[in-house]
């Protein structure tokens, strides 16, 4: 890509269910990138509530897609099978990006060529909306953290694909999976110093309403370490 | 050579001091009650056992563990709340010969496990949630021959696992878990 070349389309897959209490803001924090062109996929899985008026309300570059509730991991996938970019974003519906979240991470890829996905750091926060209560029960980590998760990744559209999908049995931890396959599969990563996602605390985050799922994290860890093993042709795989 | 002294022998506890080699070193001084009760460290702490190994996972360190063989078997005896001296009877009865070898091995094990914050010693939370809660209780059964249970750790996830969202705490504060019955 040459400094004179249009700007590369970045497709921003918006997964939502139920959120219309900070699905707004998500999209307004995409809508205040100062990159374009942008296309922003907001995927309604099957909402009760007014997540998919919100988003309709929009119009271009804002596309809404529907479908039954499936998981996160199904409505991401229905996003990025309809999406056009040279680079693929996501972003938790109740998370914000900052202004120049990717300007910063495109201008990293196209410095190094051989980095297919950059990552950032994230800064966690309490919902203002939260009651003192329920605020008191959410631990939020002091400071940014190095943040290897899909609302903080920029990647190349066929570095993605080169991966494949997000695995849809999974209820939660199905980026812990990607991320695994990604590693296996070589893709190159870079996690940016710049603190680029503000990570939204609030009582209905999905790990702590699908605590239940949590087995999945296990199941994810474990395809992990076998496909380790096969690569290296052995059981012993300890870092 | 190895001169193995029982210095104390009381009615629940044994003090086990290891004379270490002819020139005198001393090993560990290990300390295990029969009494005492482990408990997993629920809700951070979660396990899984998939095709014979366990995956244990720790949201509070973001660390991975992989526990096969005899570990498993452990972990198992662990969840449904063994105390130490049983699962050492167990293990003393399964494997005769290894008398020695179990009191240092088994007290590294349950170090390991307690010093990763997989285990604590029951009482510390008096009301955590049952077995129930723990989800699929391990069902490996004890090995035909002995060999030291091992932990295998991994942090290359730490940074997604630590950003699990929501850790409940309790009046205490961040890492103690807050229990139904606290709430």
């Amino acid at each position: 890509m040459t400094v004179d070349s249009p700007a590369p389309l970045v497709s921003v897959v918006i997964p939502c269910y139920n959120s219309e209490r900070y699905l707004c803001a998500a999209i307004d924090s995409v809508l205040a990138q100062n990159h374009r062109p942008l296309e922003i996929l907001v995927v309604d899985d099957g909402s009760t509530d007014n997540s998919a008026k919100l988003a309709l309300e929009y119009g271009a570059p804002v596309r809404l897609l529907s479908q039954s509730n499936q998981g996160i991991a199904s409505a991401r996938n229905t996003g990025i099978k309809v999406s056009s970019g040279y680079f693929l974003a996501f972003l938790d519906s109740d998370d914000l990006w900052s202004e120049d979240k990717l300007t910063i991470q495109k201008k990293a890829l196209e410095e190094s060529p051989d980095i297919d996905c950059a990552f950032a750091h994230a800064e966690q926060f309490h919902s203002p909306d939260l009651a003192r209560g329920e605020r008191d029960k959410i631990f939020c980590p002091p400071g940014p953290l190095p943040a290897r998760l899909a609302s903080a990744m920029l990647i190349r559209h066929d570095a993605f694909m080169r991966v494949g999908l997000f695995d849809e049995s999974l209820r939660v931890a199905e980026f812990v999976d990607w991320l695994a396959r990604a590693t296996h599969a070589n893709l190159h990563s870079v996690v940016l110093p710049d603190v680029l996602l503000r990570r939204r605390l609030h009582g209905s985050n999905t790990g702590s309403t699908l605590r239940g799922a949590r087995p999945d994290y296990a199941r994810a860890l474990k395809a992990a370490l076998d496909r380790r093993r096969s690569a290296t042709g052995s059981s012993s795989d300890e870092n | 050579m190895i001169r193995f002294v029982d210095s104390l022998v009381r009615h629940r506890t044994v003090d086990i001091i290891h004379f270490g080699t002819q020139w005198g070193s001393w090993r560990n001084v290990k300390r295990m009650s029969n009494e005492t009760t482990y408990r997993i460290n629920i809700p951070n702490v979660t396990s899984e056992e998939i095709d014979g190994e366990v995956i244990i996972v720790n949201l509070l360190n973001g660390n991975y563990y992989s526990a096969v063989d005899l570990a498993a078997h452990l972990w198992g005896r662990l969840q449904r709340g063994y105390s130490v001296g049983r699962i050492r009877d167990e293990l003393l009865t399964q494997f005769t010969e290894q008398g020695e070898s179990i009191d240092v091995d088994l007290s590294d094990f349950l170090s390991k496990l307690e010093s990763e914050a997989l285990i604590v010693k029951e009482g510390r939370h008096e009301t955590l949630n049952g077995p129930a809660e723990q989800g699929n209780l391990v069902e490996i059964e004890i090995p035909d021959s002995y060999s030291a249970p091992l932990l295998s750790c991994y942090s290359d996830m730490q940074d997604l696992l630590l950003l699990d969202p929501v850790h409940d705490v309790a009046d205490v504060g961040w890492p103690t878990a807050k229990t139904d019955a606290d709430k």
